[in-house]
């Protein structure tokens, strides 16, 4: 089930020009907001919490993401052909790619 | 072991439509108007992947949302987004959500090489994303080259901390001494406590670094790359992802369950096949006209 940290941390991902460092900090918030979402469903998993529980903590911990995004003025979908898309970064690989 | 999925159900396999443009393929300018006349910009596309595709292709009701969204392809030349249409805002990382999104690119994943969109991506009309592939295409298409025929798959080792703690009370001469003078409760047991408690933990670090260093050197030769992420929570003692070639999965898989067996202590939950979520790094830059 632990599908999100996945979701969360790969693929590929959106850097908005122009977010100033106040907003980083609002990003660290984020992540570690994520990560306890991430814990709660480890230990739903692990059988240590119940549904109840983990429905919950994943309220809380959801409207606490909505409203972080929210002040920062996420949900806005994404338009290159309004503003202008400055970078394209592409790598490949793990932490030890061997090559084939 | 079994291995297990994000959720899996029967899905229908993705159809293969032909290029040529039926009634409802409009052109991407008439598409996008078509959008802004719903509501002015109240409907988006959703974006769960990148394939390579010079064809349209519609994958069927399996999208986001209550009501399961269509499905369907935004192309640029060989490449194609798979997108679905959804309202615009926040969308929650909730399990339904998550799920949806991991189901649409289970099914696509199937018969394509996937580059994954992280969860979440939401582009305001047909012409952006037509825009995306545009600017992107290079290097979209090399990663797609570069992904061919590979999966990945997740491995999340824990422990019973307690468990190995007894253990190493059994294995280690020294700390089985000191939690003989702690629970004697002759005299002060303040610096025995402390000791104890250093070489617990030092043995436990030990013990979790070996455990990771022979899991990771058994899967190398079936495996083509690693990712090693934090672990979740504090049973977790290794959160990696591995990337397989297509002819290996069964050997990683075998491999799996080796270790699986080998070590009966530890919990091991491994899943997949995933789209190359842990290796694909593809990060964009976009300056918001304000």
């Amino acid at each position: 089930m632990l599908i999100l940290d996945r979701m969360l941390v790969g693929g590929i991902k959106w850097v908005l020009g122009k977010i100033a460092a106040a907003v980083d900090e609002q990003m660290n918030d984020a992540e570690g907001l994520r990560e306890q979402l991430l814990a709660a469903q480890m230990r739903l998993e692990l059988g240590e919490i119940t549904e109840e529980e983990f429905a919950e903590t994943e309220r809380e911990v959801l409207a606490r993401i909505r409203e972080l995004q929210e002040r920062r003025g996420g949900g806005q979908p994404l338009s290159p052909l309004d503003g202008k898309l400055t970078g394209v970064e592409a790598t490949f690989g793990g932490d030890d790619e061997r090559g084939e | 072991m079994t291995r297990g999925q994000g959720k899996s159900s029967k899905k229908k396999p993705a159809s293969k439509k032909p290029a040529a443009k039926s009634k409802s393929e409009k052109s991407p300018r008439a598409a996008a108007a078509g959008a802004n006349e719903l509501h002015a910009g109240s409907r988006g596309k959703y974006v769960y992947c990148v394939i390579k595709s010079p064809e349209a292709m519609h994958f069927g009701a399996i999208g986001l949302g209550t009501e399961p969204a269509d499905v369907h392809t935004v192309n640029y030349r060989d490449l194609a987004a798979v997108v679905s249409d959804t309202p615009i805002g926040v969308h929650d990382p909730t399990r339904d959500n998550v799920l949806a999104h991991q189901r649409v690119n289970e099914t696509v994943m199937r018969e394509h090489t996937v580059i994954p969109m992280s969860f979440g991506t939401v582009f305001k009309t047909r012409d952006d994303i037509i825009e995306l592939l545009r600017s992107a295409y290079d290097a979209f298409g090399d990663v797609l080259n570069k992904m061919s025929n590979k999966l990945e798959f997740g491995l999340k080792i824990l422990w019973d901390r307690d468990l190995v703690v007894r253990e190493i009370e059994n294995d280690d001469e020294d700390v089985r001494r000191l939690k003989t003078e702690i629970s004697s409760q002759s005299g002060s047991t303040y610096f025995a406590r402390m000791q104890y408690g250093r070489l617990i933990d030092a043995a436990l670090q030990q013990r979790s670094e070996q455990y990771v260093a022979e899991i990771f050197a058994a899967l190398r030769e079936v495996s083509v790359a690693s990712r090693t992420n934090k672990p979740i929570g504090d049973k977790m003692i290794m959160n990696a992802a591995f990337l397989v070639s297509r002819d290996q999965e069964e050997a990683f898989d075998t491999k799996v369950k080796q270790i699986g067996a080998r070590y009966d202590k530890l919990t091991f939950k491994y899943t997949g096949p995933w789209p190359p979520y842990n290796f694909v790094n593809i990060r964009l830059k976009l300056e918001r006209a304000s």
